[in-house]
């Protein structure tokens, strides 16, 4: 090894100590929980005394696609609508945002300033925000534009479960959509700047051949600088679906109203909610892991591929 | 084919910088003109504005007779070859030099026939599936270049295509690219800060300066009688020595005083160049050119009173020539203009006891050593003559 006779005794420990420390913070904090919670969807455990942990095999599992089926499911559901959100409203409208802002109109560091706001702020803000201001029955701003004050007559807007696309049982219910609309207007200030970042770095000179060969701004950005930020296209996208699967906060802290479960809802309900099962709450973090992985798998064997290509 | 006329365009930007200055200039049908100058002169200014990538603040441009001062860049019918060729990185090579085509909806079949066309002009046939990052340099200019001639269009706009490239390919680029638009025959406006580059090219140069047009002729005609002292200074390599000396009587004809040597002028130099005669016992400015510098040892038939001795500070022997630095009590012209005065003075070079250096071009059999005495002959019939007060050539 040529390269490591270059270093003198203390690098190597350096070198040693930075690799190390971060390693071991990462198998203790990651892998370890996620071998644990693997084994763990295997038992069944109340989460206080090791003593009462029995080893039942797939019996979680085989629960929850009977008895909780409708829990799993409409979890799964709800992190989908999440991901189709984000995916069709709030990525195309965080990139036109960046295109437009990249065009250095008068005010640019306001607006950009004013779209990233919300992402500063946790998703447990947002959603109180959103709650109190936005959709309070009595003093919200959208009961009080609609004038919807009045007792009786206040629309509820994080209550009110019903489906407004049903889907056979399952569908995506009123207040569910409630609350993706604070999700969707966080991640737009995200992919703004995520985009507005990878846009400083296209080069104005392709801009230019590309208004000389003849491209209207339509073709430009669809032909030229989108398929050119693809680098920037796939972090945004593995944003987008890490977003989506892990969203846990912002339904956490508005009291989790019935109809709004998602996957990560579900695993710390079953744990630290009164059946405190930890077997089941496990296995519902294997199926987040599952989804992840599924992601994970599929964008890997495309990266490499492109690889392969070049 | 066409012709692009500049008529006393202007470029001023909102911040007030006044770029260019009524500049006016016609690229005949099928010329290849060099646009020229130093960094900051307005070149690529000029010619963006003839692409329409920069607005234009005053005066009109015209393709084909046609006032497009206000047209889209896309319908000028123009190609431009950019500095870094500007190819679409996600593009193969034969889409990046169909692209404009695509765009104009020509029929599949056509674009693949032209761009193979193109590609074999260019020889870049292998390489029409790969993507622009696995190419050569010299590559990739091809490519640039493909994806203008692919459209046939009235004018290539050149904005310094070779200066991404090593010196080598930059010499065998810039012979293709002149057999090219030679081929073509389409007319070109190529810019450059290259002078070796814009002499070699092209049909007529024109040589910008802060601006301001300061001549625009055939490469030959732009040394042999450049206009003012700054196309004397920028034109050739080594720079034309310029020195502030006093133009005198002597015997029968005149002669320039080099603080205290003279140079003996020959004896029809007023019949030449009458306009001498208003400058005599003035101080002119002397341009000589350092190939008109010669080691007297070697023209040993030059006059005893056309000689400077000096010694030399510097010998350079490039095999085919020797270039030697010389240093001379006489001051240099120093280029200043009232607008940016101080901007450009970098200080004359000099030597250790303060003398300013000058430089000849000597034959290479010359003999001369770095601190050695040396006498030059100076060919006095070649040089030029300048104004001190506002640098133009002094001639008829």
């Amino acid at each position: 090894m040529a390269g490591s006779s270059l270093l003198s005794k203390s690098d190597r420990r350096v070198m040693y100590g930075m690799v190390g420390v971060p390693t071991l913070l990462h198998v203790g904090l990651v892998w370890i929980p996620a071998i644990a919670t693997i084994l763990l969807s295997f038992t069944n455990w109340n989460g206080f005394r090791f003593d009462t942990m029995k080893f039942v095999g797939l019996q979680n599992y085989i629960q929850l696609f009977t008895v909780f089926e409708k829990d799993l499911y409409e979890a799964l559901l709800n992190n989908l609508w999440v991901l189709v959100f984000l995916f069709l409203v709030a990525t195309p409208m965080g990139i036109l945002i960046a295109y437009l802002l990249d065009k250095n109109l008068r005010g640019t560091a306001f607006y950009q300033s004013l779209f990233y706001f919300p992402v500063v702020l946790s998703l447990a803000v947002v959603g109180f925000i959103w709650k109190s201001v936005i959709y309070s029955p009595r003093q919200g701003v959208l009961n009080v534009i609609l004038g919807r004050t009045a007792e009786g007559d206040q629309i509820s807007w994080l209550g009110d479960s019903s489906f407004l696309i049903p889907l056979g049982d399952y569908g995506l219910s009123k207040n569910f959509l409630a609350l993706i609309a604070p999700m969707v207007w966080r991640h737009v200030g995200y992919i703004m700047v995520l985009y507005l970042a990878g846009l400083k770095s296209v080069d104005p000179s392709m801009k230019e051949a590309a208004a000389i060969d003849g491209a209207s701004e339509w073709q430009l950005f669809r032909q030229v600088i989108f398929p050119s930020l693809k680098p920037v296209n796939v972090v945004i996208m593995v944003i987008t679906v890490i977003e989506a699967l892990r969203i846990f906060d912002i339904i956490d802290v508005l009291n989790n109203p019935v109809g709004t479960d998602v996957l990560s809802i579900l695993v710390t309900e079953s744990i630290l909610g009164e059946s405190s099962n930890v077997g089941r709450g496990s296995a519902y973090g294997v199926i987040l892991l599952l989804s992840c992985l599924l992601f994970v798998v599929w964008y890997l064997r495309n990266e490499f591929r492109g690889l392969e290509e070049e | 084919m066409a012709q692009v006329a500049l008529d006393n365009v202007n470029k001023i930007y909102p911040n007030g910088f006044h770029a260019i200055h009524d500049l006016s200039l016609e690229v005949d049908d099928g010329e290849f003109l060099v646009l020229v100058g130093p960094s900051g002169c307005g070149k690529s200014t000029a010619l963006r504005m003839v692409a329409g990538l920069e607005d234009i603040s005053g005066g009109e441009l015209r393709i084909d007779d046609r006032v497009v001062n206000d047209v889209h860049p896309k319908d000028r019918d123009i190609a431009m070859v950019f500095q870094n060729y500007a190819l679409y990185p996600h593009m193969s090579v034969a889409d990046n030099i169909g692209f404009a085509l695509k765009l104009a909806k020509i029929p599949k079949a056509e674009i693949a026939e032209r761009v193979a066309k193109a590609a074999q002009t260019l020889d870049l046939t292998e390489q029409l599936d790969r993507k622009p990052g696995q190419l050569s340099g010299g590559q990739r200019q091809r490519v640039a270049m493909g994806r203008a001639i692919v459209r046939q269009p009235k004018a290539f706009l050149m904005d310094e295509p070779l200066s991404n490239l090593d010196a080598k390919l930059r010499v065998q680029m810039r012979a293709e690219i002149a057999g090219l638009q030679r081929d073509l025959g389409v007319t070109t406006l190529y810019v450059t800060h290259d002078q070796v580059e814009a002499m070699t090219m092209g049909d007529r140069v024109a040589v910008l300066k802060r601006g301001y047009l300061q001549q625009v002729d055939s490469p030959q005609n732009l040394y042999e009688s450049p206009d003012n002292v700054f196309v004397a200074g920028f034109i050739g390599s080594p720079s034309m020595n310029l020195m502030n000396c006093r133009l005198i009587e002597h015997g029968s004809g005149l002669a320039v005083d080099l603080d205290g040597s003279l140079l003996a002028l020959p004896d029809d130099t007023l019949g030449r160049n009458s306009a001498l005669r208003a400058f005599v016992d003035k101080d002119v400015v002397a341009g000589i050119r350092p190939e008109d510098i010669e080691d007297a040892s070697i023209a040993s038939d030059a006059p005893s009173d056309r000689r400077i001795r000096t010694s030399t500070t510097l010998v350079e022997s490039l095999g085919s020539e020797v270039i030697v630095h010389f240093p001379m009590t006489v001051s240099p012209f120093q280029i200043m203009d009232a607008e940016f005065e101080g901007e450009d003075a970098v200080a004359p070079a000099t030597d250790d006891s303060g003398n300013y250096i000058y430089t000849g071009r000597l034959n290479p059999r010359s003999t001369a050593r770095i601190g050695n005495e040396i006498e030059l002959a100076v060919d006095t019939s070649r040089m030029h003559f300048f104004n001190p007060q506002d640098g133009l050539a002094l001639r008829d």
